[in-house]
Protein backbone atom coordinates (compact mmCIF):
# COMPACT_ATOMS: atom_id res chain seq x y z
CA UNK A 1 0.00 0.00 0.00
CA UNK A 2 1.30 3.46 -0.53
CA UNK A 3 0.14 6.78 -0.07
CA UNK A 4 0.78 10.18 -1.91
CA UNK A 5 0.13 13.31 -1.04
CA UNK A 6 -2.48 15.21 -3.75
CA UNK A 7 -0.52 18.43 -3.13
CA UNK A 8 2.64 16.47 -4.04
CA UNK A 9 1.12 15.54 -7.00
CA UNK A 10 -0.14 18.83 -8.09
CA UNK A 11 3.23 20.45 -7.60
CA UNK A 12 4.93 19.83 -11.03
CA UNK A 13 8.23 20.36 -11.91
CA UNK A 14 8.09 24.56 -12.59
CA UNK A 15 9.79 25.11 -15.78
CA UNK A 16 8.06 28.37 -17.25
CA UNK A 17 8.78 28.93 -21.41
CA UNK A 18 9.33 32.71 -21.88
CA UNK A 19 6.64 33.54 -23.95
CA UNK A 20 7.98 35.10 -27.45
CA UNK A 21 5.68 38.31 -27.68
CA UNK A 22 4.50 38.89 -31.44
CA UNK A 23 5.51 42.66 -31.83
CA UNK A 24 4.12 44.10 -35.10
CA UNK A 25 7.17 45.02 -37.64
CA UNK A 26 6.12 49.26 -37.14
CA UNK A 27 5.72 49.15 -33.56
CA UNK A 28 9.55 47.28 -33.56
CA UNK A 29 10.47 50.30 -35.88
CA UNK A 30 8.60 52.94 -34.24
CA UNK A 31 8.38 52.36 -30.61
CA UNK A 32 10.17 51.80 -27.18
CA UNK A 33 10.30 47.66 -26.03
CA UNK A 34 6.45 47.35 -24.28
CA UNK A 35 6.65 47.50 -20.19
CA UNK A 36 6.82 44.09 -18.97
CA UNK A 37 7.34 44.05 -15.27
CA UNK A 38 10.22 42.36 -13.68
CA UNK A 39 8.11 40.64 -11.01
CA UNK A 40 5.77 39.54 -13.94
CA UNK A 41 7.55 38.02 -17.02
CA UNK A 42 5.19 36.68 -19.90
CA UNK A 43 5.46 33.17 -19.89
CA UNK A 44 3.41 30.50 -22.05
CA UNK A 45 2.12 28.88 -19.03
CA UNK A 46 1.23 32.45 -17.52
CA UNK A 47 -0.37 33.59 -20.55
CA UNK A 48 -2.36 30.20 -21.20
CA UNK A 49 -3.45 30.31 -17.13
CA UNK A 50 -4.30 34.16 -17.81
CA UNK A 51 -6.40 33.29 -20.98
CA UNK A 52 -8.49 30.81 -19.31
CA UNK A 53 -9.40 32.83 -16.65
CA UNK A 54 -10.42 35.77 -18.67
CA UNK A 55 -13.10 33.82 -20.44
CA UNK A 56 -13.98 31.91 -16.82
CA UNK A 57 -16.87 32.82 -15.31
CA UNK A 58 -16.31 31.37 -12.27
CA UNK A 59 -14.65 35.15 -11.10
CA UNK A 60 -17.95 36.40 -10.97
CA UNK A 61 -20.41 35.56 -7.42
CA UNK A 62 -22.73 33.58 -9.68
CA UNK A 63 -20.80 32.28 -12.18
CA UNK A 64 -22.56 34.25 -14.83
CA UNK A 65 -19.91 36.77 -16.20
CA UNK A 66 -16.38 36.60 -17.44
CA UNK A 67 -14.08 39.47 -17.98
CA UNK A 68 -14.79 38.69 -21.45
CA UNK A 69 -18.35 39.44 -21.06
CA UNK A 70 -17.68 43.15 -21.22
CA UNK A 71 -14.54 43.32 -22.73
CA UNK A 72 -15.66 40.27 -25.85
CA UNK A 73 -12.57 39.65 -28.52
CA UNK A 74 -15.44 40.27 -31.70
CA UNK A 75 -15.48 44.05 -30.10
CA UNK A 76 -12.17 44.61 -29.66
CA UNK A 77 -12.10 43.50 -25.93
CA UNK A 78 -14.81 45.93 -25.37
CA UNK A 79 -18.77 45.66 -25.52
CA UNK A 80 -21.41 47.44 -27.80
CA UNK A 81 -23.39 48.92 -25.14
CA UNK A 82 -23.42 52.49 -23.69
CA UNK A 83 -22.61 50.92 -19.98
CA UNK A 84 -21.92 47.19 -18.88
CA UNK A 85 -24.09 45.42 -16.11
CA UNK A 86 -22.61 43.26 -13.10
CA UNK A 87 -24.25 39.86 -12.05
CA UNK A 88 -26.93 41.73 -10.10
CA UNK A 89 -28.16 44.09 -13.22
CA UNK A 90 -26.83 46.98 -11.62
CA UNK A 91 -25.06 49.37 -14.70
CA UNK A 92 -22.08 51.19 -14.28
CA UNK A 93 -21.24 54.73 -15.27
CA UNK A 94 -18.10 54.44 -17.78
CA UNK A 95 -17.92 52.70 -21.42
CA UNK A 96 -16.30 49.36 -21.02
CA UNK A 97 -12.75 50.54 -22.26
CA UNK A 98 -11.43 48.17 -25.40
CA UNK A 99 -7.96 46.04 -24.85
CA UNK A 100 -5.55 46.99 -27.03
CA UNK A 101 -1.67 47.46 -27.11
CA UNK A 102 -1.40 48.11 -23.32
CA UNK A 103 2.00 46.66 -22.76
CA UNK A 104 2.73 49.92 -24.60
CA UNK A 105 1.21 52.15 -21.74
CA UNK A 106 3.91 53.82 -20.41
CA UNK A 107 2.13 55.68 -17.91
CA UNK A 108 1.08 52.36 -16.42
CA UNK A 109 -2.18 54.50 -15.58
CA UNK A 110 -5.21 52.32 -16.91
CA UNK A 111 -9.17 52.75 -16.87
CA UNK A 112 -10.87 56.10 -18.17
CA UNK A 113 -9.27 58.20 -15.07
CA UNK A 114 -6.17 56.36 -14.63
CA UNK A 115 -7.36 54.65 -11.04
CA UNK A 116 -5.76 51.62 -11.62
CA UNK A 117 -1.91 51.48 -11.22
CA UNK A 118 -0.83 48.41 -13.05
CA UNK A 119 -2.60 45.49 -15.32
CA UNK A 120 -1.98 42.87 -12.01
CA UNK A 121 -3.91 45.82 -10.07
CA UNK A 122 -6.52 46.32 -12.26
CA UNK A 123 -7.58 43.01 -13.03
CA UNK A 124 -8.02 42.18 -9.30
CA UNK A 125 -11.05 45.18 -9.13
CA UNK A 126 -13.83 44.12 -11.31
CA UNK A 127 -13.93 40.96 -9.48
CA UNK A 128 -14.91 42.18 -5.69
CA UNK A 129 -16.26 45.31 -7.61
CA UNK A 130 -20.25 45.08 -6.47
CA UNK A 131 -21.98 46.48 -9.43
CA UNK A 132 -19.48 44.41 -11.73
CA UNK A 133 -18.33 40.52 -11.17
CA UNK A 134 -19.57 40.97 -7.49
CA UNK A 135 -17.22 38.34 -6.31
CA UNK A 136 -15.18 37.76 -3.27
CA UNK A 137 -11.83 36.14 -3.03
CA UNK A 138 -12.37 33.27 -0.87
CA UNK A 139 -15.45 32.33 -3.21
CA UNK A 140 -13.10 32.81 -6.30
CA UNK A 141 -10.35 30.74 -4.75
CA UNK A 142 -12.48 27.98 -3.69
CA UNK A 143 -13.90 27.25 -6.60
CA UNK A 144 -10.68 27.40 -8.92
CA UNK A 145 -9.58 24.75 -6.64
CA UNK A 146 -12.37 22.50 -6.90
CA UNK A 147 -11.25 22.49 -10.87
CA UNK A 148 -9.40 19.78 -11.47
CA UNK A 149 -7.27 21.80 -14.41
CA UNK A 150 -6.81 24.99 -12.17
CA UNK A 151 -4.23 23.85 -9.62
CA UNK A 152 -1.92 22.15 -12.28
CA UNK A 153 -2.03 25.76 -14.24
CA UNK A 154 -1.17 28.15 -11.35
CA UNK A 155 1.71 25.00 -10.51
CA UNK A 156 3.15 25.56 -13.94
CA UNK A 157 2.93 29.26 -14.53
CA UNK A 158 3.98 30.38 -10.94
CA UNK A 159 5.41 27.19 -9.14
CA UNK A 160 2.59 26.71 -7.06
CA UNK A 161 -0.75 24.82 -7.19
CA UNK A 162 -1.78 27.71 -3.88
CA UNK A 163 -3.96 29.64 -5.83
CA UNK A 164 -4.85 33.24 -4.77
CA UNK A 165 -5.65 36.35 -6.25
CA UNK A 166 -1.70 37.60 -6.83
CA UNK A 167 -1.17 35.12 -9.33
CA UNK A 168 -4.72 34.97 -10.98
CA UNK A 169 -4.15 38.69 -11.55
CA UNK A 170 -0.58 38.18 -12.98
CA UNK A 171 -1.87 35.62 -15.34
CA UNK A 172 -4.45 37.79 -16.73
CA UNK A 173 -2.39 40.77 -16.69
CA UNK A 174 -0.19 38.20 -18.89
CA UNK A 175 -2.84 37.62 -20.99
CA UNK A 176 -3.84 41.12 -21.46
CA UNK A 177 0.14 42.33 -22.46
CA UNK A 178 -0.55 39.51 -26.00
CA UNK A 179 -3.82 41.77 -26.86
CA UNK A 180 -1.84 43.27 -30.08
CA UNK A 181 -3.14 44.86 -32.60
CA UNK A 182 -1.01 46.25 -35.32
CA UNK A 183 -2.28 45.34 -38.71
CA UNK A 184 -4.38 47.22 -40.23
CA UNK A 185 -5.18 48.51 -43.72
CA UNK A 186 -3.12 51.76 -42.48
CA UNK A 187 -0.39 49.37 -41.00
CA UNK A 188 -0.33 47.63 -44.27
CA UNK A 189 0.18 50.85 -46.10
CA UNK A 190 3.22 52.19 -44.22
CA UNK A 191 5.16 49.05 -44.71
CA UNK A 192 4.04 49.57 -48.31
CA UNK A 193 2.16 46.82 -48.60
CA UNK A 194 -1.83 48.54 -49.65
CA UNK A 195 -2.94 51.48 -51.15
CA UNK A 196 -5.34 54.19 -49.63
CA UNK A 197 -8.07 55.71 -51.38
CA UNK A 198 -8.04 59.50 -52.22
CA UNK A 199 -10.39 59.99 -49.69
CA UNK A 200 -8.69 57.85 -47.32
CA UNK A 201 -5.37 60.30 -48.04
CA UNK A 202 -7.64 63.19 -47.40
CA UNK A 203 -8.56 62.15 -44.23
CA UNK A 204 -5.04 61.42 -43.28
CA UNK A 205 -4.39 64.87 -43.82
CA UNK A 206 -7.26 66.26 -41.97
CA UNK A 207 -6.45 64.20 -39.04
CA UNK A 208 -2.62 65.73 -39.08
CA UNK A 209 -3.33 68.98 -40.28
CA UNK A 210 -2.86 71.45 -37.44
CA UNK A 211 -5.26 73.79 -38.60
CA UNK A 212 -7.58 71.42 -39.45
CA UNK A 213 -8.34 68.42 -37.50
CA UNK A 214 -5.50 68.17 -35.21
CA UNK A 215 -5.71 65.03 -33.99
CA UNK A 216 -2.40 64.29 -34.35
CA UNK A 217 -1.41 66.13 -30.92
CA UNK A 218 -2.92 63.25 -28.75
CA UNK A 219 -4.32 60.29 -31.05
CA UNK A 220 -0.93 59.55 -32.41
CA UNK A 221 0.15 59.45 -36.19
CA UNK A 222 2.08 57.38 -38.40
CA UNK A 223 5.25 57.53 -36.44
CA UNK A 224 3.11 56.75 -33.33
CA UNK A 225 0.90 53.62 -34.44
CA UNK A 226 -0.38 53.52 -30.88
CA UNK A 227 -2.79 56.05 -32.06
CA UNK A 228 -2.52 57.39 -28.45
CA UNK A 229 -1.14 59.49 -26.44
CA UNK A 230 -2.16 57.65 -22.97
CA UNK A 231 -2.54 60.96 -21.66
CA UNK A 232 -5.54 62.60 -19.67
CA UNK A 233 -7.34 65.34 -21.58
CA UNK A 234 -10.60 67.14 -21.02
CA UNK A 235 -11.81 67.18 -24.41
CA UNK A 236 -14.56 69.48 -24.47
CA UNK A 237 -17.57 67.26 -23.58
CA UNK A 238 -19.12 68.93 -20.84
CA UNK A 239 -19.35 73.08 -19.70
CA UNK A 240 -20.28 70.79 -16.12
CA UNK A 241 -19.07 67.55 -14.93
CA UNK A 242 -21.53 64.58 -13.52
CA UNK A 243 -17.96 62.69 -13.84
CA UNK A 244 -14.66 63.84 -12.62
CA UNK A 245 -12.47 61.29 -14.20
CA UNK A 246 -8.88 62.10 -13.68
CA UNK A 247 -9.75 64.94 -11.02
CA UNK A 248 -11.54 62.30 -8.93
CA UNK A 249 -8.35 60.17 -8.82
CA UNK A 250 -5.82 62.87 -8.16
CA UNK A 251 -8.27 64.92 -5.77
CA UNK A 252 -6.35 67.88 -7.94
CA UNK A 253 -9.39 70.49 -9.29
CA UNK A 254 -7.09 70.94 -12.31
CA UNK A 255 -7.26 67.39 -13.70
CA UNK A 256 -11.52 67.63 -13.35
CA UNK A 257 -12.88 66.48 -16.41
CA UNK A 258 -9.76 64.77 -17.88
CA UNK A 259 -9.70 60.97 -19.60
CA UNK A 260 -7.22 59.06 -21.25
CA UNK A 261 -6.90 59.50 -24.73
CA UNK A 262 -8.22 55.86 -25.83
CA UNK A 263 -6.55 54.21 -29.00
CA UNK A 264 -8.19 55.23 -32.22
CA UNK A 265 -7.71 51.65 -33.74
CA UNK A 266 -10.75 49.30 -34.59
CA UNK A 267 -13.18 51.58 -33.82
CA UNK A 268 -15.64 50.10 -36.24
CA UNK A 269 -15.64 47.69 -33.50
CA UNK A 270 -15.87 49.83 -30.37
CA UNK A 271 -18.82 51.57 -30.49
CA UNK A 272 -20.26 53.58 -28.58
CA UNK A 273 -17.54 55.96 -27.78
CA UNK A 274 -16.08 58.29 -24.95
CA UNK A 275 -15.83 57.79 -21.48
CA UNK A 276 -19.64 57.08 -20.94
CA UNK A 277 -20.52 56.20 -24.34
CA UNK A 278 -22.64 58.77 -25.31
CA UNK A 279 -21.61 58.69 -29.03
CA UNK A 280 -22.99 55.91 -30.64
CA UNK A 281 -21.46 56.63 -34.24
CA UNK A 282 -18.17 58.04 -35.62
CA UNK A 283 -20.20 60.51 -36.91
CA UNK A 284 -21.09 62.07 -33.65
CA UNK A 285 -17.43 62.28 -32.37
CA UNK A 286 -16.64 64.08 -35.06
CA UNK A 287 -19.34 66.29 -35.02
CA UNK A 288 -18.31 66.97 -31.65
CA UNK A 289 -14.82 68.11 -32.02
CA UNK A 290 -15.94 70.27 -35.09
CA UNK A 291 -18.67 71.85 -33.84
CA UNK A 292 -19.83 70.86 -30.06
CA UNK A 293 -17.15 71.40 -27.54
CA UNK A 294 -18.05 73.08 -24.30
CA UNK A 295 -15.79 75.09 -22.39
CA UNK A 296 -14.76 74.31 -18.90
CA UNK A 297 -12.33 75.96 -16.74
CA UNK A 298 -9.93 72.79 -17.28
CA UNK A 299 -10.66 72.15 -20.88
CA UNK A 300 -7.30 71.03 -22.63
CA UNK A 301 -5.78 74.19 -24.54
CA UNK A 302 -5.45 71.47 -27.60
CA UNK A 303 -8.80 72.04 -27.82
CA UNK A 304 -7.82 75.24 -29.55
CA UNK A 305 -11.17 75.90 -31.49
CA UNK A 306 -13.51 75.84 -28.24
CA UNK A 307 -14.95 79.52 -28.28
CA UNK A 308 -16.19 78.92 -32.27
CA UNK A 309 -17.36 75.14 -30.56
CA UNK A 310 -14.95 73.59 -32.78
CA UNK A 311 -12.64 72.90 -35.73
CA UNK A 312 -14.94 73.66 -37.80
CA UNK A 313 -14.81 70.65 -40.66
CA UNK A 314 -16.75 70.98 -43.91
CA UNK A 315 -18.94 67.70 -44.32
CA UNK A 316 -16.48 66.65 -46.74
CA UNK A 317 -13.86 66.91 -44.60
CA UNK A 318 -15.66 64.99 -42.21
CA UNK A 319 -16.41 62.27 -44.30
CA UNK A 320 -12.64 61.77 -45.88
CA UNK A 321 -11.72 61.75 -41.42
CA UNK A 322 -14.05 58.82 -40.93
CA UNK A 323 -12.73 57.43 -44.15
CA UNK A 324 -9.44 57.31 -42.37
CA UNK A 325 -9.91 56.01 -39.24
CA UNK A 326 -11.62 52.97 -40.47
CA UNK A 327 -7.89 52.68 -41.91
CA UNK A 328 -7.44 51.38 -38.67
CA UNK A 329 -9.44 48.69 -38.59
CA UNK A 330 -7.59 45.04 -38.07
CA UNK A 331 -9.50 42.16 -38.85
CA UNK A 332 -6.84 39.84 -37.94
CA UNK A 333 -6.72 41.14 -34.34
CA UNK A 334 -10.48 40.24 -33.65
CA UNK A 335 -10.40 37.00 -35.34
CA UNK A 336 -6.78 35.88 -33.79
CA UNK A 337 -8.05 32.59 -32.26
CA UNK A 338 -5.15 33.31 -29.89
CA UNK A 339 -6.94 35.59 -28.32
CA UNK A 340 -10.29 33.96 -28.26
CA UNK A 341 -11.31 30.70 -25.99
CA UNK B 1 4.99 72.54 -21.50
CA UNK B 2 7.31 69.53 -22.47
CA UNK B 3 11.00 70.22 -24.60
CA UNK B 4 13.28 68.42 -26.12
CA UNK B 5 17.85 69.69 -25.69
CA UNK B 6 20.39 67.36 -27.34
CA UNK B 7 24.16 67.98 -27.60
CA UNK B 8 24.58 68.37 -23.77
CA UNK B 9 28.46 68.91 -24.37
CA UNK B 10 31.23 70.12 -22.09
CA UNK B 11 34.60 71.87 -23.74
CA UNK B 12 37.83 71.28 -21.67
CA UNK B 13 40.22 73.71 -21.28
CA UNK B 14 42.26 71.58 -23.63
CA UNK B 15 39.67 71.82 -26.36
CA UNK B 16 38.21 68.60 -26.24
CA UNK B 17 34.49 67.98 -26.57
CA UNK B 18 32.43 65.79 -24.29
CA UNK B 19 29.04 64.89 -25.61
CA UNK B 20 27.38 64.08 -22.63
CA UNK B 21 23.81 62.81 -24.19
CA UNK B 22 22.22 62.58 -27.41
CA UNK B 23 18.83 64.16 -25.96
CA UNK B 24 16.68 64.62 -23.65
CA UNK B 25 12.91 65.32 -23.77
CA UNK B 26 12.14 67.22 -20.48
CA UNK B 27 8.28 67.01 -19.76
CA UNK B 28 7.63 70.05 -17.31
CA UNK B 29 3.81 68.52 -17.00
CA UNK B 30 4.93 64.56 -15.80
CA UNK B 31 8.19 65.47 -14.18
CA UNK B 32 10.07 63.37 -16.15
CA UNK B 33 13.79 64.10 -17.91
CA UNK B 34 14.11 67.00 -15.79
CA UNK B 35 18.09 65.50 -14.49
CA UNK B 36 19.89 63.19 -16.25
CA UNK B 37 22.98 61.96 -14.71
CA UNK B 38 26.31 60.57 -17.14
CA UNK B 39 27.85 57.46 -16.79
CA UNK B 40 30.73 58.91 -18.92
CA UNK B 41 34.08 59.62 -17.02
CA UNK B 42 34.04 63.27 -17.68
CA UNK B 43 38.19 64.27 -16.54
CA UNK B 44 38.03 66.11 -13.91
CA UNK B 45 39.26 70.15 -13.99
CA UNK B 46 38.48 73.19 -15.91
CA UNK B 47 36.17 73.47 -18.84
CA UNK B 48 35.66 76.62 -20.97
CA UNK B 49 32.00 75.77 -21.62
CA UNK B 50 28.97 73.88 -20.65
CA UNK B 51 26.58 73.65 -24.28
CA UNK B 52 23.73 72.52 -24.89
CA UNK B 53 21.26 72.60 -28.00
CA UNK B 54 17.27 73.87 -27.94
CA UNK B 55 15.91 70.91 -30.26
CA UNK B 56 17.58 68.87 -32.71
CA UNK B 57 19.79 69.84 -35.36
CA UNK B 58 18.71 69.55 -39.18
CA UNK B 59 21.06 66.32 -39.34
CA UNK B 60 19.35 64.68 -36.40
CA UNK B 61 15.82 65.68 -36.65
CA UNK B 62 15.19 62.74 -38.90
CA UNK B 63 11.30 61.99 -39.03
CA UNK B 64 10.72 58.76 -37.01
CA UNK B 65 13.89 57.70 -36.20
CA UNK B 66 13.50 57.57 -32.21
CA UNK B 67 11.57 55.18 -30.75
CA UNK B 68 11.24 56.89 -27.73
CA UNK B 69 10.23 60.40 -28.83
CA UNK B 70 7.50 58.49 -31.12
CA UNK B 71 6.09 56.91 -28.00
CA UNK B 72 6.22 60.36 -26.37
CA UNK B 73 3.69 61.32 -29.08
CA UNK B 74 6.43 64.46 -30.00
CA UNK B 75 5.98 63.64 -33.51
CA UNK B 76 5.88 66.56 -36.47
CA UNK B 77 3.84 65.71 -39.11
CA UNK B 78 5.15 65.28 -42.63
CA UNK B 79 3.75 68.42 -44.37
CA UNK B 80 5.49 70.70 -41.98
CA UNK B 81 8.59 68.95 -42.11
CA UNK B 82 8.55 65.95 -40.11
CA UNK B 83 10.94 65.28 -37.90
CA UNK B 84 10.24 66.28 -34.07
CA UNK B 85 8.79 69.18 -31.77
CA UNK B 86 11.47 71.23 -29.90
CA UNK B 87 8.94 72.77 -27.42
CA UNK B 88 5.28 72.18 -26.96
CA UNK B 89 3.57 74.62 -24.65
CA UNK B 90 0.29 74.99 -23.84
CA UNK B 91 -1.84 77.07 -22.00
CA UNK B 92 -4.49 79.79 -21.42
CA UNK B 93 -4.40 83.27 -21.22
CA UNK B 94 -7.11 86.21 -21.06
CA UNK B 95 -7.93 87.62 -24.56
CA UNK B 96 -8.40 91.20 -25.56
CA UNK B 97 -12.13 90.26 -25.29
CA UNK B 98 -11.40 89.33 -21.23
CA UNK B 99 -12.26 85.87 -21.82
CA UNK B 100 -10.22 82.72 -21.12
CA UNK B 101 -8.13 81.48 -24.92
CA UNK B 102 -5.73 78.97 -25.12
CA UNK B 103 -2.52 79.10 -26.74
CA UNK B 104 -0.22 76.36 -27.81
CA UNK B 105 3.32 77.64 -28.33
CA UNK B 106 4.92 74.70 -30.53
CA UNK B 107 8.08 75.41 -31.70
CA UNK B 108 9.56 73.18 -34.35
CA UNK B 109 11.50 73.71 -37.31
CA UNK B 110 10.64 76.22 -39.76
CA UNK B 111 9.01 75.51 -43.08
CA UNK B 112 10.00 78.10 -45.48
CA UNK B 113 7.39 78.84 -47.70
CA UNK B 114 9.70 79.49 -50.74
CA UNK B 115 10.41 76.07 -50.67
CA UNK B 116 7.88 73.52 -48.40
CA UNK B 117 10.30 70.57 -48.84
CA UNK B 118 12.68 71.98 -46.81
CA UNK B 119 12.73 73.36 -43.36
CA UNK B 120 14.94 75.69 -42.09
CA UNK B 121 16.49 74.65 -39.24
CA UNK B 122 15.83 77.09 -36.05
CA UNK B 123 16.94 75.00 -32.89
CA UNK B 124 19.54 76.28 -31.37
CA UNK B 125 23.00 75.88 -28.96
CA UNK B 126 23.39 78.03 -25.74
CA UNK B 127 26.85 78.39 -23.79
CA UNK B 128 25.94 78.64 -20.14
CA UNK B 129 29.58 79.24 -19.55
CA UNK B 130 32.43 77.50 -17.52
CA UNK B 131 32.71 75.14 -14.92
CA UNK B 132 34.79 73.41 -12.53
CA UNK B 133 34.71 69.38 -12.92
CA UNK B 134 35.19 67.32 -9.81
CA UNK B 135 34.01 63.97 -8.52
CA UNK B 136 30.52 64.88 -8.41
CA UNK B 137 29.31 68.13 -9.90
CA UNK B 138 25.99 69.11 -10.66
CA UNK B 139 24.94 71.72 -13.13
CA UNK B 140 21.45 73.48 -12.45
CA UNK B 141 20.30 75.48 -15.54
CA UNK B 142 16.58 76.71 -15.20
CA UNK B 143 13.83 78.18 -18.15
CA UNK B 144 12.27 81.29 -17.64
CA UNK B 145 8.93 80.48 -19.17
CA UNK B 146 8.06 84.50 -19.60
CA UNK B 147 11.55 84.89 -21.77
CA UNK B 148 9.56 83.24 -24.67
CA UNK B 149 7.16 86.03 -24.32
CA UNK B 150 9.03 89.18 -24.41
CA UNK B 151 12.82 89.17 -25.59
CA UNK B 152 13.27 90.47 -27.93
CA UNK B 153 10.05 89.93 -29.72
CA UNK B 154 7.02 90.99 -27.28
CA UNK B 155 4.77 88.58 -27.54
CA UNK B 156 0.55 89.09 -28.29
CA UNK B 157 -1.09 85.98 -28.13
CA UNK B 158 -4.07 87.34 -29.09
CA UNK B 159 -2.20 87.75 -32.52
CA UNK B 160 -0.25 84.84 -31.94
CA UNK B 161 -1.61 81.86 -30.23
CA UNK B 162 -2.58 78.90 -32.08
CA UNK B 163 -2.20 77.07 -35.21
CA UNK B 164 1.98 78.01 -34.91
CA UNK B 165 3.52 75.52 -36.26
CA UNK B 166 2.80 75.62 -40.07
CA UNK B 167 3.69 79.95 -39.69
CA UNK B 168 6.88 80.59 -40.97
CA UNK B 169 7.50 84.01 -39.53
CA UNK B 170 6.03 82.91 -36.18
CA UNK B 171 8.89 80.12 -36.06
CA UNK B 172 11.84 82.72 -36.51
CA UNK B 173 10.20 85.19 -33.31
CA UNK B 174 10.43 81.87 -31.62
CA UNK B 175 13.64 81.02 -32.49
CA UNK B 176 14.73 84.94 -31.90
CA UNK B 177 12.90 84.77 -28.04
CA UNK B 178 14.50 81.36 -27.26
CA UNK B 179 17.99 82.79 -26.77
CA UNK B 180 17.45 84.39 -23.54
CA UNK B 181 14.77 81.51 -22.33
CA UNK B 182 17.78 79.42 -20.15
CA UNK B 183 20.14 80.38 -17.34
CA UNK B 184 22.98 78.70 -15.42
CA UNK B 185 21.53 78.68 -11.87
CA UNK B 186 23.94 76.67 -9.70
CA UNK B 187 27.30 74.51 -9.81
CA UNK B 188 27.69 72.12 -6.71
CA UNK B 189 30.37 70.07 -6.03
Amino acid sequence: MSCSNQDTDLEEEYIPVPFSLKVPELFQQKLIDPLIPNNNPLTEEGVALGKKLFFDKKLSGNNTQACATCHKPQNSFTDDTRFSDGIEGVFGVRNSMPLINLAWNFSDRFAWDGKELGLERQALEPVINPIEMHSDWSNVVAKLEQDPEYPILFSRAFGTSSIDSVPLAKAIAQFERILISGNSKFDQYLLGNATLSLQELNGFAVFMDEEKGDCFHCHGSDNNPLWTDNKFHNNGLDANFNDLGLGTVTGDPNDNGKFRSPTLRNLTFTAPYMHDGRFATLEEVINHYSEGLQFSPTIDPLMKKVSQGGVQLSVEEKMDLKAFLLTLTDLEFINNPDFRD
Amino acid sequence: MRYVVSEVSLTHESGEVTVLDDYNLVDLTNNEGMSFRTSEGILPGEYSAVTFRFGLKRADNTDGAYPDLNTANFNVPAPLGGGYHFMQFDGKYINTTSAEAPFNYHVISAIDPTNTNDAVDTSFTLNVGGVTIGSNTNISIQMDVSEWFKNPNIWDLNEYDINLMGNYDVQLLMNQNGSSVFDLVSITQ
